[in-house]
C-alpha cells in the first residue's frame, strides 16, 4: 500500500482523465449558456417583431381614418384661384366650391355669413349623401383592421378575428409557429395577460420542448373612432317673390332623415376618447399611456444535461402621440376666430420599454 | 514487466495529442457560440435597419428596388443549398463576387452595418441575404449566416461549421397609401427617404414627433 502510494509513474492518465472530465463539464456549461442567450435574444426579437406588428396595423387604421378625412378635403378641383392644401394644413376656405366645400372648410353651426353657405338645401342633401357615404366605408376599413388585429367581431361568420391575427403574424414572421412557442397579444392595459397565465404557459412548455405552442390574442380590443357631426348652413329662397329667405342651419345627418327621426352622425372621423390603451415607460421613470400593442413570447429550448428551458421576452409597441392628426382643431388662418379640423395620416410607432 | 521507467514518456505521447484535441474541440466550440450568439445579435439589428427603412413608394418599381438595394441581388445564401457546405464548396463561395448594392440603399446600410461587427479575418465567411418581405408585408424578415472554417488539425479537413440567425422587423406604418416614399424622381434624385431612423444617433429624421414623444 505505501509502495503503491509512493508510485509516481503513470501519473498523467488519471491528470488527463480530470482535465478532459473537467473540459466536458465547461463544453457543457458553455453550449448551455450559449443556447440561452442565443434563445433569449431570439425570443427578444419576436416579441419586438410581433408589438411592432400589431401596433403597425393599428397605427395603419388610425391613418385610413386620417386619410379618408383629408381625402373629403381634396374632393374636387378647388379652383385655378385657391392654393391646395397638403395634409395637416387648413385649405384655402375662401376660394371654394360652396356645395363641394372641403370638410374642413364645411362647417358653418351659427349661420356665419364669413363660413361656408351651400346654396340650396338640395346641394347640402347630396354633400351629407357624399359624406356619409364615406363615412361608411371609414367604417367597412375600421372593422377590417379591428379583425386584423384579432379584436372585432368578423365581417361574416366565416371569419374569426382571431384566425385574422392568427394568419399574419405566422406568414409575416412563420417562426411562431416552432414547437415549444406559445405568444400572447394585447392592446389594452386591462387585458394584459397576468403573471399567472404567463406561468401556467410557461409550466406547459417546461420539460417538452416540441409541445405545440399557441397564440393567444384574447388581450386584443377593437380600435374605436366617433363621427364628428359636422353642421352646415344652407341659403334659402322664399317661392313666388323669389327673395332670399332665411339661412338655415342644420347637421349633416339631419338632411338624411325625415321627420324627427334621430339623425345619425355624418362628419369627419376621429378616435374615440374612449381608447383600448397600454402603459409604457416615458424615460423619466415614470409611466404614459399610449395606443399600441404588447407580447410576450415564451419558447422552450432543449439543453444538454438539463433538458428543457423555457426562456421568455416581452415587448410594447406605440403609436407616437401627435405623430399624425385626424380632427385637431387649428384656428383658420383667414378666420382666426373660427376653428377648423385638419388631417395628417402619418401616425408611426416606435418599441417602448417595457 | 515491473520497470516502470520511461512510462510518463510512453503516456505523454498518447495523451497528450489527446489533449491537444481536447483543446481544439473545446475552443472550436467556445468560439463558434461566441459567433452564434453575435450573428443572432446583429441580424436583430439588421432586422430593426429593414423594418424601419424599407422603402415602398417611388416613380416605379426599378426605382423602389435601387432605394432598397434589391436591384443587385448581393449576398447568396449558402444554407439553401441541398447538401451540407464542404470545404471545397465554402471556398467556392468565398470566391464568387457579386455585385453589392450602394451603402446608401437600405440593403446596403444592412451589410454595412452587419460586416462593421466582425474583422477582416471573418468577412470571407459571413453572407447576408437579401433580406425577404413578408407575406402580409408587416414583417419583414433579415438572415446572417456565418461560416467558419477550422484549421487543418493532423492533416484531417475538418468541415466548415455553419452558425445562422433569422430576425423579423417591421415597422411600415408611416402613411397609410403613401407607404415610406423613396426617390419621388426618375433616375433616383431628388426628394430623400420619406423616413427613417438615423442608426448613428437613433434620431428620428423627416417623422413628425412634435411632442417628442
Amino acid at each position: 500500500m505505501k509502495l503503491a502510494l509512493h508510485d509516481r509513474s503513470g501519473q498523467f492518465i488519471p491528470i488527463t482523465a480530470m482535465v478532459a472530465f473537467t473540459t466536458v463539464i465547461f463544453l457543457i456549461a458553455v453550449v448551455n449558456v450559449y443556447k440561452v442567450a442565443q434563445a433569449k435574444l431570439k425570443v427578444q426579437n419576436l416579441a419586438d417583431a410581433v408589438a411592432l406588428n400589431i401596433a403597425s396595423q393599428m397605427a395603419s387604421s388610425m391613418n385610413k381614418v386620417s386619410d379618408l378625412n383629408e381625402w373629403m378635403n381634396h374632393m374636387v378641383d378647388m379652383g385655378p384661384n385657391a392654393t391646395p392644401s397638403t395634409p395637416g394644413t387648413i385649405p384655402d376656405c375662401h376660394n371654394i366650391n360652396h356645395d363641394l366645400p372641403p370638410i374642413s372648410c364645411a362647417e358653418n353651426p351659427n349661420a356665419d355669413k364669413n363660413l361656408n353657405m351651400f346654396t340650396t338645401k338640395g346641394t347640402a342633401a347630396s354633400y351629407a349623401t357624399l359624406v356619409q357615404t364615406i363615412n361608411q366605408a371609414q367604417v367597412q376599413f375600421i372593422n377590417a383592421y379591428n379583425n386584423f388585429i384579432g379584436a372585432g367581431t368578423g365581417s361574416n361568420s366565416s371569419i374569426s378575428t382571431q384566425s385574422s391575427l392568427n394568419s399574419i403574424l405566422y406568414a409575416d414572421i412563420p417562426e411562431l409557429g416552432d414547437p415549444g412557442t406559445s405568444v400572447f397579444v394585447w392592446n389594452s392595459q386591462s387585458s394584459k395577460p397576468t403573471v399567472q397565465d404567463v406561468s401556467r404557459s410557461v409550466a406547459l412548455l417546461t420539460g417538452v420542448a416540441n409541445r405545440a405552442g399557441a397564440l393567444d390574442t384574447s388581450g386584443m380590443q377593437s380600435l374605436k373612432f366617433q363621427i364628428r357631426p359636422v353642421q352646415v348652413t344652407y341659403n334659402t329662397t322664399i317661392p313666388i317673390i323669389n327673395v332670399p329667405g332665411p339661412n338655415i342651419t342644420k347637421s349633416l345627418g339631419q338632411f338624411l332623415v325625415s321627420g324627427n327621426a334621430p339623425a345619425p352622425n355624418v362628419g369627419w372621423m376621429e378616435p374615440d376618447p374612449d381608447q383600448p390603451a397600454i402603459s409604457v415607460a416615458s424615460g423619466q421613470g415614470g409611466t404614459k399611456t399610449r395606443v399600441g400593442a404588447g407580447a410576450v413570447v415564451i419558447r422552450a429550448i432543449s439543453v444538454p444535461v438539463f433538458g428543457t428551458v423555457v426562456v421568455k421576452a416581452e415587448a410594447q409597441a406605440y403609436v407616437v402621440e401627435g405623430s399624425g392628426q385626424t380632427g385637431n382643431m387649428v384656428p383658420d388662418p383667414n378666420n382666426p376666430a373660427f376653428m377648423r379640423p385638419v388631417f395628417q395620416p402619418t401616425y408611426w410607432i416606435k418599441l417602448a420599454g417595457t | 514487466m515491473m520497470n516502470r521507467r520511461g512510462q510518463a514518456a510512453t503516456e505523454m505521447v498518447f495523451v497528450i495529442p489527446v489533449l491537444l484535441t481536447l483543446a481544439a474541440a473545446a475552443m472550436a466550440v467556445v468560439y463558434m457560440c461566441w459567433q452564434g450568439i453575435k450573428v443572432q445579435e446583429v441580424a436583430n439589428l439588421a432586422a430593426r435597419v429593414q423594418g424601419q427603412e424599407r422603402v415602398a413608394g417611388g416613380v416605379d418599381l426599378a426605382t423602389i428596388q435601387q432605394d432598397n438595394g434589391t436591384n443587385l441581388r448581393g449576398d447568396i445564401d449558402p444554407t439553401l443549398a441541398s447538401q451540407p457546405l464542404d470545404s471545397a464548396g465554402l471556398e467556392a463561395l468565398q470566391g464568387r463576387q457579386l455585385p453589392r448594392p450602394l451603402p446608401t440603399t437600405v440593403y446596403g446600410k444592412i451589410l454595412k452595418l452587419v460586416r462593421d461587427q466582425f474583422n477582416v479575418n471573418e468577412l470571407s465567411g459571413l453572407f447576408v441575404p437579401e433580406p425577404k418581405y413578408g407575406l402580409v408585408g408587416y414583417s419583414d424578415q433579415v438572415k446572417v449566416v456565418r461560416i467558419w472554417q477550422p484549421p487543418k488539425y493532423f492533416g484531417f479537413n475538418v468541415p466548415p461549421i455553419t452558425v445562422e440567425a433569422t430576425a423579423y422587423g417591421g415597422e411600415d406604418s408611416h402613411a397609410y397609401g403613401l407607404v415610406r416614399w423613396g426617390h419621388t424622381t426618375s433616375g433616383g434624385g431628388g426628394s430623400p427617404f420619406w423616413a427613417e431612423q438615423d442608426q448613428s444617433n437613433g434620431q428620428y429624421n423627416n417623422l413628425p414627433n412634435p411632442n417628442h414623444d
